[in-house]
């Protein structure tokens, strides 16, 4: 399995590069008024307009620095987490910034460290893994941002598809 | 003074009390023991008067109420042998029995006046079996029989009896008989006609004539009075009316077991006494009781004990009184005495006080002319010395100050022009000595500084020619560290151009890195086909990875490279100004120095002319110096001389002083 790794507040994270589109160099967002604030805006990709969330102040941490290394991910996400509603569902497609977006590395599913973690407002956090001698936290994107929020920004999605 | 104040009330109340303590010792006890002798007599005395008067008041009426029973039972025997009587008795005895006898008018004219004549109330005539024939009064009717009937057992029947068998007159007890307002006793006498007794002559007797008698209280005051009573079965019955008690008469009860009756009781019973009692009110009283055979009766006279023993109590408080009024006259006297002894000794003490004090203007009054007096006038004679001798001494300390202060003020005046002299004459010493020392000085500094002025126009030859050297050497300096600046910012901008290039490398480390992840992205979402790709991407990455490191190693090195150059240039730059300025000042002290070498060799030869003028002058001021120290000392001795003076004046300020303060102590 190949993993996308990054780093929150100096800690390695990663997400399953298979949920992985595209990454990006940083671009600038347009800010949506009224929106959390990890919600940082929306950005054009590839003609599209797509949501940017800031990964690192979804997971409570500080704002991630401008550098060549911080980057935006493109990740798809289903309409719904949780259910399965196959291929009639519009897909979400996110843009996640996130810090030192340098290597995507091979982890091995038999050396899962701890399985997921069902933590109240946090049910992104996945397994933990044993990669290179780091610990590092698997990234559910399905369930990264509340439910609400997910249907509100796919049925925006799902107009600009019709 | 409050030491004075006690010790004066010592004096008085010892010589105040023990004049009252003898003067009582001496007065109280004889009169005392007197006082308690007579008292003793006249109360025995007073107390033997009562008894006499009452033991003869009891004896004088028992024989002059014996006296009158005994007159009575005569004349009542005389009737009853009198013919009347015995012709009476034999005519209503002959009358019919069945029919009451009726006496002739006559005879009952005749009996009436004879009982009237011998103060009886009533007459009876009875015969010799009890009846009776004729009855003055119809409270005791004619044809009552005494053997039987009512009658039977009174005092009458009793009477009637013993007249009978004995043939003796007699007087019987009291009675009420009928309705008969007053008892009566009745003397009974037998009648004889030729021998043989025919009848009994009854006369009734009232008790007033008796009670008259007992009603005379002469001798005995206003509570004495007379008891007469005979004994009654369980009590003791009063006869008489009493003084506190009209009515008492054979109405009053006293029983035996009573306090009440116990003297009375004595009399009745036969005994002859006198003591304390108690009477029927129950009011102390003492009495004298006996026997009246007569009439079986008890006579007990006596007086409230508060009248019988007034005089003894009046005696009693009499002599309370005298003794107080004794003991009260002879304090008074004491006191009196006492104050006129001890008062102009008190006098004395508080002047003697005063004048302790200090106060002299004390007064002394001289009220009498023994020795206490005599005593006053030492001391007034003495304080008036005193005050007069306290007087002058203070007249003289005064007059004495003045002329002290007077000494002292003219001396300190002195003093202080001495003093005035002295400090300017030290001035001038100094002053003078000042400028001796700064003549010296100069004449020193003047030989030094010529000594310095060779010097330095020496040395300045010297540094000029050094200057020289030097300056050219700067300018030399100054041209190389311009071409080194100028080098040094060729580097700099070099080295601006190298971090460029390393910049654009970093930017495609970058790129190559992001497109390697996108490639093995891209190889997982190809799957098994993308596997050979994903090794491709993965070299990619690791070449990028180097490249941005070996561009990160460059970027940093040129920066270090920069700012050494940097702060090179900088330095460069500060170095060769201060060169440049280096190279104007040595211009422009050597231009100095030129004209300090030209002055000073003019200087140094005028140098030694004033070096010997300020010779010639120090010595001079040393001259007047010592002539001026020698006049300080002078002054400075007259002024020591003075201070003494003036020292012993104070001391005799202070002297006359003490001496005014000590005086003063006294008010004159």
């Amino acid at each position: 399995m190949q993993l996308l790794t990054f780093s929150v507040a100096g800690q390695p994270y990663a997400i399953e590069s298979r949920q992985v589109i595209e990454v990006l160099p940083l671009v600038p967002a347009r800010p949506l008024p009224q929106a959390p604030d990890y919600l940082l805006g929306i950005f054009t990709y590839r003609g599209r307009l797509m949501p940017l969330v800031d990964l690192a102040r979804r997971l409570g941490a500080p704002p991630p620095a401008a550098r060549l290394s911080t980057r935006v991910i493109v990740v798809e996400i289903d309409a719904e987490p949780g259910t399965d509603r196959g291929c009639g569902t519009a897909p979400l497609r996110l843009g996640l910034v996130a810090e030192n977006v340098v290597a995507v590395r091979s982890a091995d599913e038999a050396g899962a460290m701890l399985p997921p973690l069902r933590l109240p407002g946090a049910e992104y956090l996945d397994r933990a893994l044993r990669i290179g001698g780091e610990t590092v936290q698997v990234i559910d994107v399905h369930k990264l941002l509340p439910a609400e929020l997910t249907a509100g920004l796919a049925a925006a999605a799902a107009e600009v598809g019709s | 003074m409050m030491n004075d104040a006690s010790q004066a009330a010592g004096i008085r109340r010892s010589i105040a009390g023990r004049l009252l303590f003898w003067f009582l010792v001496i007065a109280l006890i004889p009169c005392a023991i007197l006082t308690a002798i007579t008292a003793r007599i006249a109360t025995s005395a007073f107390e033997r008067a009562v008894r006499d008067t009452l033991v003869q008041t009891a004896a004088g009426k028992a024989s002059e109420l014996e006296a009158y029973a005994a007159e009575r039972v005569r004349d009542g025997a005389a009737l009853a042998r009198g013919p009347s009587i015995v012709r009476a008795v034999r005519e209503l005895a002959a009358a019919p029995p069945g029919r009451p006898a009726v006496a002739a008018e006559d005879q009952a004219d005749y009996l009436a006046y004879a009982a009237k004549a011998f103060h009886y109330e009533q007459l009876l005539l009875i015969d010799s079996s009890g009846r009776v024939l004729f009855s003055l009064d119809p409270a005791i009717p004619v044809g009552t029989s005494l053997v039987a009937g009512p009658l039977a057992d009174s005092e009458l029947a009793i009477g009637f009896d013993r007249a009978k068998t004995l043939l003796q007159s007699d007087l019987g007890g009291f009675e009420r008989y009928g309705s008969a307002p007053l008892p009566l006793a009745f003397v009974t006498c037998p009648v004889l006609d030729e021998g043989r007794l025919t009848g009994v002559l009854a006369l009734g007797l009232d008790p007033q004539r008796i009670w008259q008698t007992l009603s005379d209280f002469s001798g005995l005051g206003e509570t004495g009075e007379i008891v007469a009573a005979e004994l009654d079965a369980e009590a003791v019955l009063v006869t008489t009316p009493l003084r506190h008690a009209r009515d008492a008469a054979f109405r009053l009860r006293l029983p035996l077991t009573g306090r009440e009756a116990t003297a009375i009781q004595q009399a009745a019973e036969g005994t002859r006494g006198y003591g304390p009692l108690i009477d029927y009110r129950g009011v102390e009283g003492v009495g004298a009781w006996c026997y009246l055979p007569s009439f079986r009766w008890g006579l007990l006279v006596k007086q409230d004990a508060a009248e019988a023993y007034a005089l003894v109590r009046f005696q009693r408080l009499a002599i309370i009184g005298l003794s107080l009024a004794t003991i009260l006259g002879v304090t008074l006297a004491a006191l009196v005495v006492a104050r006129t002894i001890s008062s102009p000794i008190r006098t004395a003490m508080a002047v003697a006080g005063q004048v302790a004090g200090g106060d002299l203007r004390a007064a002394v009054d001289i009220t009498t002319d023994d020795e206490t007096g005599a005593l006053l006038e030492s001391i007034e004679t003495m304080t008036r010395d005193l005050r007069g001798l306290i007087g002058r001494i203070q007249h003289s300390s005064v007059a004495l100050m003045s002329t002290a202060t007077a000494i002292q003020a003219t001396a300190s005046e002195q003093q202080q022009v001495i003093n005035d002299y002295g400090a300017s004459t030290s001035q001038a010493v100094a002053a003078v000595k000042q400028i001796s020392v700064t003549s010296q000085e100069l004449v020193r500094t003047m030989t030094e500084v010529n000594e310095m002025a060779g010097r330095t126009g020496a040395m300045a030859a010297d540094s000029r020619a050094d200057l020289s050297g030097m300056d050219t050497t700067m300018r030399t300096l100054a041209e190389s560290t311009s071409s080194f600046g100028t080098k040094l910012a060729a580097i700099s901008e070099r080295a601006a151009s190298i971090n460029l290039a390393v910049t654009t490398i970093t930017k495609v480390a970058d790129q190559t890195n992001l497109l390697s992840i996108n490639a093995a992205i891209e190889a997982e979402k190809a799957g098994e086909y993308g596997l050979g790709f994903l090794v491709v991407a993965r070299e990619i990455r690791r070449l990028a990875d180097q490249t941005a490191v070996a561009s990160l190693d460059i970027e940093r090195m040129v920066k270090e490279m920069q700012y050494a150059v940097s702060a090179g240039v900088m330095e460069m730059d500060k170095f060769s100004e201060q060169v440049r300025a280096g190279v104007r000042e040595i211009g422009a002290v050597s231009g100095k120095l030129g004209e300090i070498i030209a002055a000073v060799e003019g200087i140094s030869g005028r140098f030694g002319q004033v070096t010997e003028g300020m010779r010639a002058q120090s010595q001079g001021a040393d001259q007047i110096r010592e002539a001026m120290v020698r006049l300080a000392e002078g002054a400075h001795r007259t002024a020591g001389a003075l201070h003494d003076f003036n020292a012993a004046t104070v001391h005799l300020r202070e002297a006359v002083g003490d001496l005014k303060e000590e005086v003063s102590r006294f008010t004159i």
